[in-house]
This record gives C-alpha cells, sequence and structure tokens, in this order.
C-alpha cells in the first residue's frame, strides 16, 4: 500500500515540483530533486493536530497519507514524546460540550488561562496571562479531584462553574499549591457556535495528562 | 591520536572545494564511513551542490567547534548553539530547506535533518488555511470543489 503512494508522491508532487522550475532556471542539475516520502510525513508528524486538519483539506494525496494507520501511530508517539497537557470539558444543559487543553507545566502561580478557539466540540488552545486572585473566589467553589500529572502533582477543580473556575495543582512532596484561573468568554462562545443554550452553570470535567492523538480521525 | 588537525577536501558536484578538519567531516555519519573505508585526501559529493554544501559545512563546524569548547556541556553553550541555529534557518528559504534536508539525509546529519523537518513544520504550522500551505508548498489541490466543501466541513473547527 504504502509502496504505491510513494510512486505516486515522487512523481507527482507539485511542491516538488514546482522546486524543481526553479532549480533549473538557476541551472543546478545535480541537485537532489525529492524528499523522500518518509521524510515529508516525518515533517507532517511534527505539526499539532489541528495543523494536520488544516493539511488534510490541503490536497486529497496528502490527506490519504495522514489517515494511513502508520502515519497515525508515528505522530501518537510523537504526541507521547512532548509535555502532556490538560484536557478540560464543560457542557451547558445536553446539547453541546465543549473541549479545551490547557498546558499542564509551565504555567506559574497565579496564571490565567482562556481558551481562545471556539467552535463545537474540539477545541487546542493558548494560554494567556497572570493575575492574581485572592484565595477568598477558591473558596467559592466546590473542588474535586481529578486525578494526578506526569509530574506527580494533585489536580483539582470544581465540577461546575459559571464563567470563571481555579484549577489547583497540588505537589504533595513540596506541599505547594499552583493556583491556576481559567476564564471561559461564555458571550463569545454563545456568538461564535450560534448556541442560546450556555446559561448559568456548567458541568465541568477534567483529564490530566492528554496527549493529542488522531485516532478519532 | 596525534595533535595536528587531519584536514580533508570535500568537493561538491560543481566542484567546488571546501576544505575541512576531519572532526567536522565526522558530524555526517555518510562522510566518516566513506573516509574510513577510502582514506583519501579528497571526496567528490556528487549528490550536492556548492551551495548546499557550504551550508552543510558551516553546520557542522558550528556544532563540532561547540560540543568540543563546552566539554562541559554548560547550558549557556546549547543555548548559544540554539540561537545559532535560530539565525541559522532563519536566512534561508524553503527551497534551501529542501535542498539541506536532502543533503542531511544523504550525509546522515540526523541533527541537521532534524532542524531542517522542523523548520518546515513550523512554517507550516504558521499558515493559517489550507490555501496558505498550498501556497507555501506549492501544493495543487486534487480536490473537487464539492470535496473540497465536504472535507472543510469535516474540519471545520481547525480554522479559527
Amino acid at each position: 500500500m504504502a509502496r504505491v503512494f510513494k510512486k505516486r508522491l515522487l512523481s507527482n508532487q507539485p511542491w516538488m515540483k514546482k522546486r524543481r522550475r526553479r532549480e533549473r532556471s538557476r541551472d543546478d542539475k545535480s541537485q537532489p530533486n525529492h524528499i523522500p516520502l518518509d521524510l515529508a510525513l516525518d515533517i507532517v508528524s511534527r505539526l499539532p493536530a489541528k495543523s494536520i486538519m488544516r493539511y488534510q483539506c490541503v490536497s486529497k494525496l496528502w490527506s490519504s497519507f495522514i489517515t494511513l494507520p502508520s502515519f497515525i501511530n508515528s505522530f501518537t508517539s510523537r504526541s507521547t514524546s512532548r509535555s502532556p497537557t490538560l484536557l478540560v470539558t464543560f457542557a451547558s444543559g445536553w446539547i453541546s460540550r465543549f473541549v479545551f487543553s490547557f498546558p499542564q507545566h509551565h504555567i506559574p502561580d497565579g496564571s490565567t488561562c482562556s481558551p481562545i478557539y471556539n467552535a463545537h466540540g474540539h477545541k487546542w488552545t493558548r494560554e494567556s496571562f497572570v493575575l492574581h486572585l485572592p484565595y477568598e473566589i477558591v473558596q467559592k467553589y466546590y473542588i474535586q479531584f481529578w486525578g494526578t500529572t506526569d509530574a506527580g502533582e494533585f489536580v483539582f477543580a470544581p465540577s461546575d462553574f459559571y464563567e470563571t473556575f481555579y484549577t489547583l495543582y497540588l505537589d504533595p512532596r513540596r506541599k505547594s499549591i499552583r493556583k491556576v484561573f481559567f476564564e471561559i468568554n461564555m458571550d463569545d462562545l454563545r456568538r461564535r457556535c450560534g448556541l442560546d443554550s450556555i446559561n448559568g452553570k456548567s458541568t465541568l470535567q477534567v483529564f490530566p495528562n492528554h496527549i493529542e492523538s488522531l485516532f478519532s480521525l | 591520536m596525534e595533535n595536528e588537525k587531519k584536514m580533508i577536501t570535500l568537493k561538491s558536484s560543481d566542484d567546488v572545494t571546501f576544505e575541512v578538519e576531519e572532526a567536522v567531516v565526522l558530524e555526517s555519519q555518510f562522510l566518516s564511513h566513506l573516509v574510513q573505508d577510502c582514506p583519501a585526501p579528497e571526496h567528490k559529493i556528487k549528490e550536492v551542490t556548492g551551495k548546499i554544501l557550504s551550508k552543510v559545512v558551516e553546520y557542522c563546524e558550528k556544532h563540532v567547534v561547540v560540543v568540543v569548547d563546552g566539554g562541559d556541556s554548560s547550558s549557556s553553550s546549547g543555548d548559544d548553539l540554539k540561537k545559532w541555529d535560530d539565525k541559522f534557518i532563519k536566512e534561508m528559504d524553503l527551497s534551501t530547506v529542501y535542498d539541506l534536508i536532502a543533503a542531511a539525509n544523504y550525509l546522515n546529519i540526523q541533527a541537521l535533518l532534524d532542524l531542517m523537518c522542523q523548520r518546515v513544520a513550523d512554517v507550516i504550522t504558521a499558515c493559517k488555511d489550507h490555501k496558505e500551505i498550498r501556497e507555501t508548498l506549492g501544493i495543487v489541490s486534487d480536490y473537487t470543489a464539492e470535496e473540497e466543501a465536504e472535507v472543510l466541513k469535516e474540519n471545520e473547527w481547525a480554522f479559527d
């Protein structure tokens, strides 16, 4: 299977062809003209899952490579070697559930995370920045234990929230706590998704040590 | 064994020559085997042009020097090297990057290959949509309009 694809790719790969044309005008005849398929796939497997989804829209040929089981596996093993993230999902009512992922490490105490991308179903996010909030606010929520990170920290977060909530990372050895503030702009979410259903409290679930994978493709 | 540095001459496909220390050549798995197996003073590398070979030599020389200097592998020399790598790739157009990927693959220089592959990956990641990726990499779409609409809808969430 892969063999067949390989031939097709090498003879018919437009991004290489374009380069070759330019190359010829520089009278560079002996230059190697192709990036071998395994290297091209190596490059694509370095992309975040979201970019891979965009890449799938580029051409049928590339889409066919990206959905090969061997590619999905190699993406997963590369993804496993990166830092895991904290997967957060919440729902308001039963109509839609929103999924976000946040960095789990390298967020200093007192940081604020807010999802920037919004759409149905899946979400990958950036982190934004530093705000200190008093401890009283943390006490407003009913805090639940969700699991441990790969670094051995215990993750606590509320099981429901309005627009904001805290995630607490407790390091049992150092007896230290990191407080990370999450802020979800519900108006923005409603506007982007065209949903009126997000009102009042949202139920929340948190999954530490999330690793991106393409198995759901 | 001997303190005097052994020099080796590399000749590109278009007959540009580079005189480098043996340690530099050893960065390449392919060349280190070649140098061991046939101890000639000059080696022709038919698959790589002078323009690209000069980049390869520049990279290997830099990395050899840093590894030798930073015997204690201090983090500052690692940071410096990373800065140097960043500058090295920033100045390069994509077609040079492709040529360097092919050359690093042929000469078997894993660190250079990694650096260049990551560069292309970063360029693709920076593209905001499939059209920009096509434009950047010169890919011609083989989707029909209907198929494209469908795959776009399926992956809607990946576009901001």
